[in-house]
């Protein structure tokens, strides 16, 4: 069972969401569908990070299929994140692998995808916890594509989780299907904390489907049981992801980020900051198969300022923790 | 339950809540977050697709014209402001005023303000130096 392990009795709130000991940061980027740049936006936001501070290290997290390597121009690797997971190297810091960028490490994806992709829940916890102690000033995680319980839960421990998103209606159904499955599984682990086993019941039959059950659910414990609404008040009202709308073409895909934030605080009343868009360019690609990192070849192109600016931002929420 | 401002429901917003915009909007700024709005929750919309049902969409889209038509005209969003200053303690009524209306913004200064204004102005006449200081940009 989940609150067995996701809750100790001694936190304020489930082990997920608890603040590491030391000051650092940690972001993760997903965003559910593949394709839609979420690798290209976490390995520019590594390299941009370490060029400014040093001390980066990012983990591809992508159960699935990791390429963050590939992004980073890492040819050959000895260790990977699942021989952490097997036991085989004890512990994630000595997993980490250098870059040819400076100051900045990886924690490479595992080849062994059936092995990770079915990471079971304790080596799981053991993996979210080892990611909360590592010894770096900077965490990026690359959650990669899907909306396992495995892939929410490293999505759900950073802050802020990245959504990525194009402006593509596939893109977009299933950013939200991600980001209804986050609302869920937050919901579920603070009722399981809190022991609200009726409401716990209550939410496998009420929310799997549109937004409506989500705004029906939530109404429901407002005006039946107000002690119950200020905790998971509390608990969404922290979520707080941000949104970057990559690959945009013009000022209608620019403002379509701006709407999607509105769309979602409406029906799925969470709070999605809108930290900006990234033009496309076709010299993204280039780069992806000749192994050279954009923001390095291509530093003052649109698409770098862009990030440049979406990186301050992220900052900006960042220190506000 | 309105200190669960994440929790409001649809139906319980305000005509500036559905739109998105602060309580000073302009009438261009009113425009414009009706246009995005509308092309967000339309039947068309990107930013609402696979999200909303059927009903929902007609709801935020008959509330969009409403809060539109309302807050657009003058005299109607005057009403409009009334009703809701209750329900909205950071409200500034006049706060749109002040940009368009300078006759307002004298009646808004206290009378200390305006004495001091006067002596000075008197002052640099006076001292047949040019009074430099213009009135605010309105």
């Amino acid at each position: 069972m989940h609150q067995d392990i996701l809750t100790d009795g001694r936190e304020e709130k489930p082990a997920l969401f608890t603040v590491p000991k030391e000051r650092k940061t940690i972001w993760a980027v997903g965003g559910g569908k593949g394709g839609t740049g979420k690798s290209f936006i976490a390995s520019s936001l590594g390299i941009l990070l370490a060029s400014e501070q040093g001390d980066v290290t990012m983990i591809d997290a992508d159960l699935g299929g990791p390429n963050l390597h590939t992004l980073l121009a890492v040819r050959e690797a000895d260790r990977d994140i699942g021989d952490f997971v097997s036991g085989k190297i004890p512990s994630l810091r000595e997993t980490a692998i250098p870059t040819p960028i400076a100051g900045l490490k990886l924690v490479k994806g595992s080849e062994n995808f059936l092995f990770m992709a079915n990471l079971n829940h304790l080596k799981k916890l053991k993996l979210i916890r080892q990611i909360k102690s590592l010894e770096t000033r900077t965490i990026i995680i690359d959650v990669g594509t899907g909306s396992s319980f495995n892939t929410l839960d490293f999505f759900l421990l950073a802050n802020p989780g990245i959504l990525v998103v194009t402006p593509e209606p596939t893109s977009i159904e299933n950013a939200y299907h991600f980001l209804k499955s986050c609302i869920v599984r937050v919901l579920k682990l603070y009722m399981e904390f809190y022991k609200m086993q009726d409401l716990v019941r209550h939410i496998a039959d009420h929310m799997e489907n549109n937004s409506n059950s989500i705004r029906s659910f939530i109404n429901a414990i407002v005006s039946h049981d107000a002690g119950s609404a200020h905790l998971l008040y509390k608990a969404l009202k922290v979520l707080r992801p941000a949104l970057v709308m990559n690959k945009a073409r013009d000022e209608r895909d620019v403002l379509l980020g701006r709407s999607i934030a509105d769309v979602v605080r409406k029906y799925l009343v969470v709070e999605l900051d809108y930290v900006g868009a990234v033009p496309q360019d076709e010299r993204v690609h280039d780069c992806v198969k000749y192994f050279k990192p954009y923001l390095r070849e291509y530093p003052d192109s649109p698409t770098s300022r862009s990030i440049r600016e979406i990186a301050g931002r992220l900052k900006s929420r960042s220190s506000l923790y | 339950m309105s200190q669960l401002p994440l929790f409001k429901k649809i139906e319980d917003m305000d005509h500036y809540e559905i739109l998105n915009i602060p309580l000073d909007a302009t009438a261009d700024e009113i425009e414009s977050a009706y246009k995005l709005a509308r092309s967000a929750y339309d039947e068309n919309g990107l930013a609402s697709y696979s999200l909303l049902s059927p009903e929902e969409r007609r709801e935020i889209l008959a509330r969009l014209e409403e809060a539109f038509e309302t807050l657009y005209h003058f005299e109607k969003r005057i009403a409009y402001d009334k009703n809701i200053v209750a329900a909205r303690p950071e409200f500034r009524q006049r706060a749109y005023f002040r940009k368009s209306t300078a006759r307002i913004e004298i009646d808004d200064a206290d009378g200390t303000h305006l004495l001091f204004g006067r002596l000075k102005s008197a002052i640099h006449r006076f001292l047949g130096k040019k009074d430099r200081e213009e009135p605010a940009d309105f």
